[in-house]
């Protein structure tokens, strides 16, 4: 990717919402000289203030969430991508001057039509500042999502002639299994921490109100899915490629003759595929569980899979190899 | 873990297995308490008898390497550990044998008869 549309993504991603937040800001200070005292800070569903303080908060929140925000596309964008963005790292940059408008123009304007008020509960309805907000927010945020640089449309496959590939006899047999998990037990932790407190909530209510354990199936099944989509098994042999759930489900089977070629690859989860996981990215099906090194394979006018896990490079020789023997006795 | 059979080979199948998995406890890619796949699979993936990898299977447990119990599968087993010091020895010995341009037969005759 050129110089020039790298500088696009950054003055987009980060440069613009920042800009929107000072803009902001100095409305709110400008805003600050001729306001009553206390401010109405939230207004009801009817749009009319009620309840009022100090306008402090909204010069913290604002600078606050915004740049917590920032830290996303601050990692895409330290992240060389050297093919542009992916439509994930595009929605993740676009998001940012989204924020920045929605937030600068509710809290400042929320700020700005209460001047010259002596009594801040007489103070106009905010609702057309709301509707403002957004409006401009989605304007905003489609119009830098445009004009981010769009990753290539089809990107070449590469054929695993040209890749390493271990040396296999005519008649030779060979496996390569390996378990896909996260590192360390970090995610482990998470999931058993949830599935315990999940645990206790269920039980707690199934006492107090045994209806209300009706609310707590969707949130287990989601659960239970997301421990299935965390532990893989990984099997390549002379059918391909086999994936397979720590419930001995989902299973993900890629014939070898779908087969185009397989290497290693380098993935950052949130940027690459905006989080963990069994995710979908534009052609390409991820199983996202850890950062770092990943096993790719590549199909002919199918969905690219990747996996994420270490010491992939055997898995991706014994591949190549596979597939090369194949299209030998093919032809 | 990475196996591979040759039915070319001179060596038997199942003790291409046996090589193939006791390397790999003791090169540490197989840690212990990780479970090997079911003989049917390992068999199906490598095209043979369910009987080669089972007798592979058995072998191995014989040797100490696996934990083979019913219904659970083939593990690698507990004691199969602290090879470190041997498989960094063996490295040794194999560069050592090499530097000599001691053949692999020569060399494991020699190791042979260090046993009787």
């Amino acid at each position: 990717m050129n110089t020039t549309s790298r500088r696009r993504e950054q003055v987009i991603g980060l440069a613009l919402p920042v800009a929107i937040l000072v803009i902001s800001l100095a409305v709110m200070f400008w805003a600050l000289s001729d306001l009553p005292d206390p401010v109405a800070v939230h207004w009801g569903p009817a749009g009319t203030p009620d309840a009022f303080g100090s306008p402090l908060l909204a010069f913290i929140l604002m600078p606050v969430t915004v740049l917590a925000y920032l830290a996303l596309p601050a990692r895409v964008l330290a992240r060389a991508h050297d093919r542009g963005p992916t439509a994930n790292q595009r929605i993740l940059l676009a998001v940012g001057p989204f924020l920045s408008t929605v937030l600068g123009v509710v809290l400042a304007g929320g700020l700005a039509i209460q001047r010259g008020l002596d009594d801040a509960a007489a103070g106009p309805s905010i609702l057309p500042v709301v509707a403002l907000a957004f409006g401009g927010g989605i304007v905003v945020g489609v119009v830098s999502y445009l004009l981010l640089p769009a990753g290539p449309a089809v990107e070449a496959i590469p054929d695993a002639a040209d890749l390493p590939a271990r040396p296999l006899g005519v008649d030779e047999t060979a496996v390569w299994i390996r378990q896909v998990r996260p590192v360390g037990a970090a995610l482990a932790i998470i999931l058993t921490a949830g599935a315990i407190l999940f645990i206790a909530g269920a039980t707690i209510v199934a006492f107090v109100q045994p209806i209300a354990v009706l609310l707590f199936v969707l949130p287990a099944l989601l659960l239970v899915f997301g421990y299935a989509c965390t532990y893989w098994t990984l099997t390549v042999d002379r059918h391909g490629v086999l994936l397979r759930g720590a419930l001995t489900w989902p299973v993900i089977r890629i014939p070898l003759d779908q087969i185009e070629s397989a290497r290693v690859i380098d993935v950052d989860p949130l940027s690459d595929f905006g989080g963990w996981g069994l995710r979908w990215a534009p052609r390409t099906t991820g199983i996202i569980v850890r950062r770092g090194e990943a096993l790719e394979v590549a199909r002919r006018g199918r969905r690219t899979l990747v996996v994420t896990l270490d010491r992939a490079a055997p898995g991706a020789e014994l591949l190549n190899a596979l597939v090369l023997r194949q299209r030998g006795g093919v032809r | 873990m990475i196996l591979t059979v040759d039915p070319a080979s001179a060596l038997p199948l199942f003790e291409q297995l046996v090589t193939g998995i006791r390397g790999q406890i003791i090169g540490g890619s197989l840690s212990a308490g990780e479970r090997l796949p079911a003989a049917r699979e390992l068999a199906e993936s490598l095209d043979i008898n369910v009987h080669t990898v089972l007798r592979a299977y058995q072998i191995l447990r014989d040797e100490g390497f696996l934990d083979l119990r019913r219904g659970r599968g083939a593990i690698v087993a507990d004691r199969a550990r602290d090879y470190d010091e041997l498989a960094r020895r063996v490295t040794q010995l194999v560069a050592e044998a090499q530097r000599l341009g001691l053949t692999p037969a020569a060399l494991s005759s020699l190791i042979r008869e260090a046993y009787e």
